[in-house]
């Protein structure tokens, strides 16, 4: 039938797992649970991204920009929860 | 009451046809052979080649060719010319041109020109004859299993099969009395008897020929018979070079059809909305033919074009499949099932590189149409106030909203014909690395339970017996909530199979392995074909937990 491609959700494993590693060596408990918070997501930009041509490399990274846009949010967020209590 | 053609077979001088109710007739007639040569004169020296005829063909590409039409006496003939010319349009094959110039037509009766209406079937006997030993099918059994005309019994002893056309195993083929026997151990196809005569009536081709052929060639014949009779010469080999294009390029136009990863959990009352037929549908939507696609610029897409001047080969020959298979899902589902194994691999074909009228550049365009499809399913589903929970090459799982209209909605969007099927519940997994699962899911399908990559084909029959008695109790469970206390009673069936597996049946211990059925014994496994020599009773055990604690993780997801 068609040409045999690679699969793209192990290409996107692959550099998952290299991420993971340097993350390992850096020791830092930050990036690991962005890191978690990454691998939950990744699939779900690979469904939104089917359609496009993008490098597994930069589907990892933008699924952190994403991941860490959440974080920015959710810190956003607590700090104007916080300082509207202050202020009431 | 008047025979039918069951099968035919070429002789010196004609045709040997055999008919039901244990008849033959001969019919005189020669065979026509179809070359390209520079010197049909020579030709005419073989003592067997009557004469010949000069006609005007064209190639795929439109090109004209002139053609010689040698009629012989014999196939010995056609073998021999076989080796020394260029012969073309050997599909569909000689015999098929032969009784289709005679008026005969594969499972019709000899006066009528039935066949073409899906409510035309023959009135004849089909059997299933099959040896069954301990462990299952077998080629040497003593017990056989008969179906006939729907019908199953069992014999002790050689069974008394009689019957027009029958498929049959190992030694039961040596104690049946039929007019066409077909041997199930050369069958290369997933069709039953009836598929095959099914496959024989459309593609007007003998049983003989097309009983132990791959899909392949069935959806082959049927394409060819719409190039025969356009006078579109059909080549033994097609030199086919693809153009030459940027990896880049080929990255981006050969992917698959849309695969999302599905929202992992439970979910009660959700919609399964598949496209029948989707990919076939397409092909004829959008006229994607290896002779259409890059020829003139009437569709152009960003990969390539498709000209609509003149109706494609394979469109033709799929708008009539889809729409006898339509028919037939009224009236007998194991033909329909045949049809859709042809339009199955009608997609794939075109990107087989050795189809007849297949083409790369086509098989793109149809994952392409069918990505762009699935997403504008979605698209539509998203403004109706449906959410997609999951969505696959042609099917997509939503919630919530008003599905009749939806249906209705995308049917009117996309020119395709939609099904959908209310789940009580469905339930979509998590993979061991704790990411969606696409290719799997549990659902409850009004008392029906559907579970797809969960029993697989190589697991021992006791596991599977347990997996399938557990989703017979989900299936009385009517939500998410009744699903997760379930869990309970399939652990009380595991416990009773586990006990099974100490003192269970030989055939509970069979794990088939690509056609070839093994046993775990404390040695290792071995052939069941060897006789039962005992089991590893730890391994059964192990591996029903294994199963129970799979379907639990699901079950609890």
């Amino acid at each position: 039938m068609g040409r045999t491609q690679p699969s793209y959700t192990r290409a996107v494993n692959e550099e998952l797992e290299r991420v993971e590693r340097i993350i390992s060596r850096l020791n830092s408990p930050i990036l690991s649970s962005l890191l978690e918070e990454v691998k939950k997501k990744v699939r779900y930009v690979q469904s939104a991204s089917y359609d496009e041509f993008v490098d597994p490399y930069d589907l990892v990274f933008f699924t952190l920009i994403w991941a860490l846009a959440e974080e920015c949010e959710k810190w956003k967020n607590m700090y104007l929860t916080h300082t509207q209590q202050k202020e009431e | 009451m008047e025979e039918y053609v069951l099968d035919a077979y070429p002789t010196k001088g004609g045709v040997k046809l055999l008919l039901s109710n244990f008849k033959e007739k001969f019919v005189k007639t020669t065979f026509p052979v179809y070359a390209i040569t520079d010197n049909p004169e020579v030709v005419l020296q073989h003592p067997e080649v009557k004469y010949y005829e000069e006609e005007k063909w064209r190639t795929l590409e439109g090109k004209e060719v002139t053609l010689y039409r040698f009629e012989v006496e014999s196939f010995n003939a056609y073998y021999y010319m076989r080796k020394r010319l260029n012969i073309v349009n050997e599909i569909p094959t000689v015999l098929s041109q032969t009784l289709y110039r005679l008026g005969i037509r594969p499972f019709a009766t000899l006066s009528g020109e039935e066949g073409e209406k899906a409510s035309y079937f023959p009135k004849i006997t089909m059997a299933r004859v099959v040896p069954l030993d301990w462990y299952g099918e077998s080629l040497h059994g003593d017990t056989f299993e008969v179906e006939i005309n729907g019908e199953r019994k069992k014999f002790y002893g050689y069974p008394e099969v009689e019957a027009d056309v029958v498929e049959c195993l190992g030694k039961a083929c040596d104690h049946v009395k039929a007019q066409v026997k077909v041997r199930m151990e050369k069958k290369r196809s997933p069709v039953s008897i009836k598929g095959l005569v099914e496959w024989s009536l459309i593609s007007r081709t003998p049983l003989h020929e097309i009983a132990y052929a791959t899909i392949g060639k069935a959806l082959t014949t049927n394409e060819a018979w719409v190039a025969f009779k356009r006078k579109v010469l059909i080549p033994k080999v097609v030199p086919r070079v693809e153009k030459l294009r940027k990896l880049e390029d080929i990255m981006n136009a050969d992917k698959g059809g849309l695969i999302l990863f599905p929202q992992t959990g439970c979910f009660d009352n959700v919609y399964q909305v598949d496209f029948s037929s989707m990919y076939p549908s397409l092909i004829v939507k959008y006229n994607i033919s290896a002779e259409t696609v890059d020829s003139c610029d009437d569709i152009t897409t960003e990969l390539h074009s498709i000209c609509l001047k003149e109706k494609g080969i394979v469109p033709e020959a799929l708008e009539w499949l889809i729409k006898r298979k339509t028919e037939l899902k009224k009236i007998d589902k194991e033909r329909a099932e045949a049809i859709k194994w042809i339009l199955v691999a009608s997609f794939g074909y075109l990107g087989f590189r050795n189809s007849r009228f297949g083409k790369i550049e086509a098989y793109e365009m149809v994952t392409y149409f069918a990505r762009k499809t699935l997403r504008k399913t979605m698209e539509i589903a998203e403004k109706m106030g449906l959410s997609t929970l999951h969505g696959i090459i042609d099917s997509l799982v939503v919630k919530g909203g008003n599905v009749d209209r939806f249906v209705e909605e995308v049917e009117k969007e996309t020119g395709l014909k939609l099904d959908y099927k209310r789940f009580n519940w469905i339930i979509f997994t998590l993979t061991r690395e704790n990411t969606p699962y696409p290719t799997r899911y549990i659902g409850n399908r009004e008392g029906e339970i559907i579970a797809k990559g969960l029993i697989r084909e190589n697991m021992p029959n006791i596991v599977k017996s347990f997996l399938e008695d557990s989703l017979n109790v989900l299936s009385s469970t009517r939500n998410c909530e009744e699903v997760r206390g379930s869990v309970r009673k399939i652990r009380e069936l595991l416990e009773q199979y586990k006990r099974r597996s100490v003192n269970g049946e030989p055939s509970d211990y069979v794990i088939w392995v690509k056609g070839i059925p093994y046993v775990r014994g404390i040695k290792g496994f071995y052939k069941a074909t060897l006789g039962f020599r005992g089991k590893d009773v730890d391994y059964y055990k192990r591996y029903l937990e294994r199963a129970y604690e799979d379907l639990t993780k699901v079950i609890r997801c």
